[in-house]
């Protein structure tokens, strides 16, 4: 394969970003769904060629390249990733032509700012040069401000952009504080040399300059990416945000910056900071400061505070937001297992974070956009009384929305259990025993409120003041069959990647192909 | 014993400061002054109530502007190292440099019909 054909992927959504752009510029009636199917279109050649070459690398036939000198690494890892933005991506999409046909806002650039943002999120998740890390960062997150304030008639989307970009400007800068920092000590922003440094001690020129004000680099660094993951207490900007941004744009916050976010958090630890699983510990001094201790603290808080906040919360979509904090400790659960990494005990880490992430994409990208459809999305209408007696009006929708709550909570035949019990399991296998029995502990708080959403939906009588928008009322070009099959795809995968590991292999954890692709992906990392 | 370059930028400085101070007082000293309401009135480019509340509201216009200025302010800062480097570059990397860039203003030219076709450079309406 040429260059061009491995860049293809991030070619054809920049070119569809921009077409969708100029449809816009040019259109004669005022709508939107020419804008969103084009961008579907874009999004489903995307997938299929980043599913062309993980297939390819999978048989061998293609091998990891470097792209503009030393700026972008494609490596199964990050092309997995990138799979998991364009799946969820595809779902939101879906979700957002409905929203905003139901909804009468006929701007259409929306779909080309998602395309940006998820142009950002795939060139993120496969840079290994810190300043192409910082720019595409930005590509992701700029858009996604706009997108939050989409309703621009109500203030709840006012705030909530102002919020995520005041908040968001502010962590952007002290990770390239960081990145300056880092640069500083090692006269470097290649991924691969600053690991080679922190393992070393050895730059190019000679040797670092100054550990600490590197070991503050480093800490920089991941505070502004755990500001994105929303780690406690990084986190208090999230709810607000989650709640004030449309349903879809928040499902597709929630499940594709999370995604790269972890995904770059993953391979910045990994890579840069332990060094790969052939590094014991003893020999990498940089492994006995305090950050491993660190990310347990977050971990644990992270899994904590969030849980016991939803508990009193009445908003449905306040819920799933403090439930989406939530999902980031538990797999930061996994980054802490993945940091110490025995032979190659770390791989099944990341393995287990990529499965996770893909699982929690899919189930929160699903629960939004239903949510934001059942209630309508409107502040007043947002409580948990409004889903009463929907499960009988609704009964497709219900039943999604149901399968994703369970699948977030963590019921076994569902996708949710797999990425929990892999995620907690890396754990085990590490030696983090508490900390393990520590995530499954919170998770169990955590059911409560997702069983309260499902009481809400189908114990409790109807009431008759609390009406959803008009059904039907946002009817598409294929009159909710895209809705529904969107929804279908979301059941039929949780469904799939939780029963496939069961039935089809009876060994966990080589259960299932998609487990396979993610072990193949984790190990990709290994070899950078 | 003041380095020359030192001195340079004092003597700069120094007549930097000089020169306004002087014209400042040549024209008090020599200009003729008749005061009239208007000349007199206090005036803020592109604001039509200077007196009262500071708090008002500005044509969104102004903003949009300010913007569009920005995006391309910035591209014009890309290009200045390109240009100062492009010889160098020419040379390394051969022809590419050069579609790169061609590719950076093709993005933004595209970004500049949008505009235009969204009427933001419309003063009038």
């Amino acid at each position: 394969m040429t260059s061009f054909e491995i860049f293809s992927p991030y070619t054809v959504l920049c070119v569809g970003g921009l077409v969708v752009l100029l449809l816009e510029a040019f259109k004669k009636h005022p709508t939107q769904l020419y804008s969103g199917y084009l961008s579907l279109a874009t999004q489903a050649i995307a997938l299929v060629l980043v599913w062309r070459q993980i297939l390819l690398m999978k048989s061998g036939e293609l091998s990891s390249a470097t792209l503009f000198r030393n700026a972008i690494h494609i490596d199964s890892f990050g092309l997995f990733v990138c799979a998991i933005v364009l799946v969820t991506g595809l779902i939101a999409t879906v979700g957002a032509i409905e929203y905003f046909e139901r909804k009468q806002i006929r701007y259409g650039e929306y779909h080309s700012f998602q395309l940006f943002a998820m142009l950002g999120m795939m060139l993120m998740v496969v840079s290994v040069e810190l300043v192409t890390l910082f720019i595409s960062l930005e590509l992701m997150s700029l858009p996604i401000y706009v997108m939050c304030g989409y309703r621009r008639d109500r203030s709840e989307g006012i705030e909530s952009s102002l919020k995520y970009f005041i908040l968001g400007g502010f962590a952007a800068a002290v990770l390239i504080f960081g990145i300056a920092h880092i640069y500083g000590q090692t006269g470097t922003t290649n991924l691969t040399d600053i690991a080679v440094a922190l393992r070393t001690g050895q730059v190019s020129g000679g040797v670092i300059g100054n550990t600490a004000l590197l070991q503050m680099g480093v800490g920089l660094l991941a505070a502004g990416l755990l500001f994105k993951i929303a780690a406690v207490p990084l986190h208090f900007w999230l709810p607000d945000v989650y709640e004030g941004a449309p349903a879809p744009v928040t499902g597709f916050m929630a499940a594709g910056v999370k995604a790269a976010a972890f995904a770059v958090m993953i391979k910045f630890l990994y890579v840069g900071y332990t060094g790969g699983p052939g590094v014991s510990e003893s020999t990498n001094p940089f492994l006995q400061a305090p950050f491993d201790q660190i990310i347990v603290v977050f971990a644990c808080m992270t899994m904590l505070i969030p849980n016991l906040i939803a508990l009193r919360q009445t908003s449905v979509k306040r819920i799933l937001a403090y439930s989406s904090i939530a999902h980031a400790g538990y797999m930061l659960v996994g980054v802490r297992a993945m940091s110490s990494s025995q032979d190659t005990g770390g791989d099944q880490a990341v393995a287990a974070l990529l499965y996770y992430l893909m699982v929690y994409g899919i189930m929160t990208v699903g629960a939004f956009i239903i949510v934001g459809r059942i209630t309508g999305d409107e502040k007043e209408r947002s409580s948990l009384d409004s889903l009463n007696g929907i499960g009988y009006e609704m009964p497709f929708l219900s039943f999604v929305l149901a399968i994703c709550v369970l699948s977030m909570a963590g019921a076994p035949p569902l996708a949710g259990f797999w990425g929990k019990y892999l995620v907690f399991k890396s754990a085990v296998d590490q030696g983090f025993i508490g900390l393990a029995v520590f995530a499954v502990f919170t998770s169990v708080i955590a059911v409560y409120y997702y069983l309260r959403i499902l009481v809400h939906l189908y114990m409790r009588p109807a009431v008759e003041a609390v009406k959803p928008d008009a059904a039907g009322a946002g009817v598409t070009l294929f009159r909710d069959w895209d809705f529904n099959i969107a929804l279908g795809t979301v059941a039929f995968a949780l469904l799939w990647l939780g029963i496939g590991p069961v039935s089809v292999f009876n060994v966990i954890p080589d259960c299932s192909r998609f487990w396979n692709w993610a072990q193949f992906a984790a190990y990709s990392l290994a070899g950078m | 014993m003041m380095d020359v370059n030192t001195f340079g930028v004092i003597l700069v400085f120094l007549v930097a400061l000089t020169i306004p101070i002087v014209a400042m007082l040549l024209g008090r000293l020599l200009g003729p002054r008749r005061e009239t309401e208007v000349k007199m009135a206090p005036f803020e480019c592109g604001v039509d109530n200077t007196v009262g509340r500071s708090r008002q509201r500005f044509s969104v216009k102004f903003y949009i502007i300010a913007l569009i200025f920005l995006v391309f302010d910035l591209e014009v800062i890309f290009l200045y190292p390109w240009a100062i480097d492009f010889r160098e570059l020419n040379r390394a990397l051969g022809f590419v440099v050069f579609i790169e860039m061609f590719i950076f203003l093709g993005i933004l030219f595209l970004g500049y019909i949008y505009l235009f076709k969204k009427g933001a450079l419309d003063w009038e309406d």
